[in-house]
């Protein structure tokens, strides 16, 4: 795998552009814009940054808005503006988690004690999913991004597809897969590869022709300016297409548990709204945005070293 | 060039349709209002039996009544539960679960009952009926490890009828085989492609899919307590409590509705909206219809079954007591538009 992130054995082009080329700024311009963005002229953040910087800072930030959407959330439940069957509080919904966690065990219901094994087999089908979309997305994306040919016979098609719901596939799924895991792979793959698609369609295609010039001129024939040029220089993007891929394998594998499986988020959260009970309902959707918390941070976290370049060049404070 | 005229006409047909819409909504609006009837707005899900709802106006002629469809059946129930929808037709399991849920419904009228057909997929060589040959291929299914899939959209009637109807026959819906999650318009592909064995589908979808040849007819799954129990009208409490003038037109309205539906005129005019809000063809509608039972009572015992079933399959928080199904099924409506006793529409005691 090509070192993104160092230099040390070949250099990046990409970094190279980036970092040291073209005409030098005006300083005066320099410090402006970072008076704007927060900084000093030294560099040095001010105090209140410098605190957002430590992990604890950032965490701490990033609770304040659910602690304010969870406080709101309590506040409309003691207003009974909605029946409290519809709209269950925050500790109703806690209390319906524990028991689908399996420490509390009354009232007995069908998801008791089942919350790692829906979101073990949540999970599985996510990942399989998504590993299939990220795989052909990119492929497909690069393919499009690099070439007119491939641009203009694909695109046409995949914009059509495009934004049919994922949802409207499950009659087609059943039909080439079965009911069964196989066709909650698909659904999941259907969710996911169309955004991976146009972002590392638009990212490869952004690709500036200095970078490619570059390339040239340290000896690469296509295929080494794709490997080492276009697609260190799209990563940012495709990342970005891939997120958001994540987050809509989440989605798609939950909604495709409605069909035809014994385990899942899914299953328990479309159960539950079968029978109106929207305490576990509230609880699935929970679970299964921490869920999609926590595998976008792994991503995240899994593609910062191929990464970190673009946003040490960022415009962020 | 070309390309800029075909965009230009499709644009045009856009914005076209879109005025189009709205000067209709807009229209409807002001022709409501002209009327100077009070307004009724009557809500049901999109299956056959359901669509005898969109026929109340029929039968309420003091009335505006504002016939809404909704896919589903917890979609009809907030709207109900929030005030916005007034009268709601909902099927008995949805009923149990506001109980249990203690949302503000109250019960006032049955409505149509039946539509459950149990199908087996063509390669299945059980007899129709026969239920001993079923359960001998259970047995040698389950044997093999491979239990029989049974295709069921869960949270329905016709899932616990089928829960409640197999153990008569001595095979346990949990155990013996294996009953998975299909939305009823996935059944047909599902029974088509091998991937179960059987379904419970409702009407008009078991008609296409008998009709189509993706299933066969196997039984109906009424030799249980809850008999063939399927669809309730409801309101919400504080409806019942404040327009108690609406009500009881209603319960009239249904009173005449349901005899109407057992007509000639009725059947025609019921298969008509079924074919206008379903796009289901007029054969499958004609099969469809044939299961339906038009039946205004609502056998209480039958409603305990239901929900006795439902807690024993883990689907509610408690088993609720007859004390607790009262507070939410109101006989009196019924009793005063057919001029019959609380018992004689099913209430205790019948």
């Amino acid at each position: 795998m090509t070192d993104l992130s160092s230099p040390g054995g070949r250099t990046d082009p990409a970094s190279v552009m980036l970092a040291g080329s073209g005409p030098l700024p005006d300083p005066a311009s320099v410090d402006a814009v970072q008076a704007a963005m927060g900084e000093t002229g030294s560099g040095r953040r001010p105090l209140g940054m410098k605190k957002l910087g430590t992990r604890t800072g950032r965490i701490g930030l990033g609770l304040i808005v659910p602690v304010l959407v969870l406080a709101g959330w309590q506040l409309v439940v003691a207003a009974n503006l909605f029946p409290s069957a519809l709209i269950p509080g925050p500790l109703t919904v806690l209390d319906t988690a524990e028991n689908w966690l399996g420490t509390r065990q009354s009232p007995s219901m069908f998801y008791t004690g089942h919350m790692f094994s829906d979101i073990g087999a949540t999970l599985v089908r996510v990942l399989v999913g998504f590993a299939l979309a990220s795989v052909i997305g990119v492929a497909l994306g690069t393919a499009i991004g690099v070439s007119r040919l491939v641009d203009g016979l694909l695109s046409p098609l995949l914009r059509i597809l495009g934004p049919i719901p994922p949802i409207t596939w499950i009659p087609v799924a059943i039909v080439l897969f079965g009911i069964g895991q196989q066709a909650n792979f698909a659904l999941t793959f259907v969710g996911a590869v169309f955004p991976v698609i146009a972002a590392t369609a638009v990212a490869v295609s952004g690709v500036g022709r200095d970078l490619l010039r570059a390339g040239r001129m340290m000896g690469d024939g296509r295929a080494g300016l794709i490997g080492h040029v276009v697609l260190p220089s799209a990563f940012p993007g495709i990342v970005g297409g891939l997120r958001i891929g994540l987050g809509l394998s989440w989605m798609m594998a939950v909604t495709s548990e409605m069909l035809a499986v014994h385990n899942g988020l899914g299953y328990t959260l479309w159960n539950a709204y079968n029978y109106l009970d929207y305490p576990a309902v509230f609880a699935a959707m929970i679970v299964t945005g921490i869920c999609g918390l926590l595998t976008d941070a792994l991503l995240l976290a899994a593609t910062r070293p191929a990464t970190r370049w673009h946003a040490e060049t960022g415009v962020r404070s | 060039m070309r390309f800029k005229r075909v965009a230009a006409a499709v644009a045009a047909a856009l914005i076209g349709g879109t005025v189009v819409a709205a000067c209709s909504s807009a229209g409807s609006g002001s022709a409501a209002s002209s009327a100077a009837k009070p307004t009724i707005v009557v809500a049901a899900p999109e299956c056959a039996h359901c669509l005898a709802m969109s026929l109340l106006s029929t039968q309420m002629p003091g009335y505006t009544v504002k016939f809404e469809t909704f896919s589903t059946l917890t979609a009809l129930t907030a709207g109900l539960a929030s005030g916005a929808i007034d009268v709601g037709q909902i099927d008995y399991t949805g009923l149990v679960s506001f109980i249990d849920k203690d949302l503000p419904i109250v019960a006032i009228s049955g409505e149509v009952n039946g539509g459950s057909d149990f199908v087996l997929a063509p390669s299945v060589q059980v007899p129709a009926g026969n239920w001993t040959a079923f359960k001998a291929l259970v047995e040698k299914d389950k044997a093999a490890g491979n239990p029989l899939k049974i295709a069921s959209q869960f949270g329905t009637v016709q899932d616990i009828e089928l829960r409640l109807e197999l153990p008569k026959y001595g095979i346990n819906p949990n155990t013996d085989v294996d009953m998975v999650n299909v939305p009823y318009q996935g059944m047909a592909q599902a029974l088509h492609n091998g991937s179960v064995q059987a379904a419970i589908p409702v009407q008009p979808f078991a008609a296409a899919i008998t009709n189509g040849k993706f299933g066969v007819h196997f039984a109906y799954p009424y030799n249980q307590a809850a008999g063939d129990l399927t669809n309730v009208v409801v309101v919400n409490k504080n409806f019942l409590a404040q327009h108690p003038a609406e009500v009881a037109a209603i319960a009239k309205g249904m009173t005449d509705l349901v005899p109407y539906l057992k007509t000639s005129a009725g059947q025609t005019a019921w298969a008509a909206a079924v074919e206008q809000y379903t796009g289901t063809s007029a054969a499958d509608v004609k099969t469809a219809l044939a299961q339906l039972t038009p039946d205004i009572d609502m056998p209480f015992a039958q409603i305990q079954a239901i929900s006795s079933a439902m807690y024993a399959q883990k689907l509610i928080t408690t088993d609720l007591p007859e004390s607790t199904l009262l507070q939410h099924v109101d006989y009196a409506p019924l009793a005063q538009a057919t001029g019959e006793s609380l018992t004689a529409v099913g209430a205790a005691g019948s």
